[in-house]
């Protein structure tokens, strides 16, 4: 686990989503609003990255992306997250994910964190900034609520 | 409370559902699904205050049931249960409400699951419902009363939380 890059940073959320920032329930997050760590392999390629930012007691995890599906690395980059949040006097750690995103539901909420709030149709202020986010997903399911997940640290 | 959904992979025509005007028999049914005829949902529901429907085969035997209620403009679904896996009882019952609801001049319908049931909530949304509420740390209150829902749940995952889901009829 080692820091990344800002361009490392840039390519992944370009990538994952849509753009140079990313909008929470709690806040716009650019690339210098935010601490980036990455998974590597033998030759030091990317393997996975996650950001996170630390306000007060309270850690936002604002992306984690691995490149490679079922290899641990989402769950290694989340609990270097969590141990560095920590350490910067984060005693609970927050996070967004959407309705339609059950494996972020299932994925989260088997490594301790907890249903936290629903914000109703709050997808669609974030689709007026980045309009190419699509109404429903690969699956068909309707892309608009954000649901918050948070865990004791 | 209600169970995820499997696709109907089978003609369901080989099923009807009729009233289940019996409450000694609806009592058998709920509480040995449920443990317990008292459902939870917005407020407690009692034995005699929601109506029952049970799914038959072609045989007579009952394959499912749903418990119903009216809440002022809103159909409840109390329980959706299918007794018989794969066959497209659930979504049958779920139809059948749906119907009920329009029937009996509901806006919207509304189901109930928990935290660690994905594949209902992906169920649910692909039929056309939507997440209205959560209710942190529900189950909790709900566990004294349903003996039979579990600490842990689907994927592992532990059961602390109720979620409403709603469809407009």
């Amino acid at each position: 686990m080692t820091p990344a890059s800002l361009d490392e940073l840039l390519d992944s959320w370009r990538r994952h989503w849509r753009g140079e920032r990313i909008v929470t329930p709690r806040r716009r997050y650019g690339p210098a609003e935010v601490q980036a760590l990455a998974t590597r392999d033998a030759v030091g390629a990317v393997t996975g990255l996650v950001t996170f930012a630390v306000e007060g007691g309270l850690g936002e995890l604002v992306t984690l992306n691995p490149e490679r599906p079922r290899q641990g690395i989402g769950t290694a980059l989340l609990e270097a997250a969590e141990r560095e949040a920590r350490q910067q006097g984060a005693t609970r750690m927050i996070l967004a994910t959407t309705n339609n995103n059950l494996v972020a539901l299932r994925f989260f909420q088997k490594r301790g964190y907890h249903l936290a709030a629903l914000h109703r149709d709050a997808v669609a202020a974030i689709r007026r900034e980045k309009p190419s986010i699509p109404m429903t997903d690969p699956d068909g399911l309707p892309i608009r609520d954000l649901i918050d997940l948070e865990k004791m640290l | 409370m209600t169970e995820a959904g499997h696709g109907a992979e089978s003609p369901i025509h080989e099923f009807r559902i009729e009233p289940l005007t019996d409450l000694d028999l609806l009592r058998d049914l709920l509480r040995r699904r449920w443990g317990e005829t008292l459902m939870m949902f917005g407020r407690s529901w009692k034995l005699g205050e929601y109506e029952g429907y049970v799914a038959r085969d072609e045989k007579g035997a009952i394959v499912g049931l749903v418990t119903t209620a009216l809440q002022r403009s809103t159909q409840l679904a109390l329980t959706i249960d299918s007794f018989v896996e794969h066959k497209g009882i659930g979504r049958l019952l779920l139809d059948f409400v749906i119907e009920q609801g329009r029937n009996q001049g509901a806006r919207s319908l509304r189901v109930l699951t928990t935290n660690d049931n994905t594949p209902a909530l992906r169920y649910f949304q692909k039929r056309g419902f939507r997440i209205v509420a959560f209710y942190p740390g529900a189950i909790a209150i709900y566990r004294p009363v349903f003996m039979t829902l579990p600490e842990i749940g689907v994927d592992g995952i532990p059961v602390r939380d109720a979620i409403e889901l709603e469809i407009d009829l």
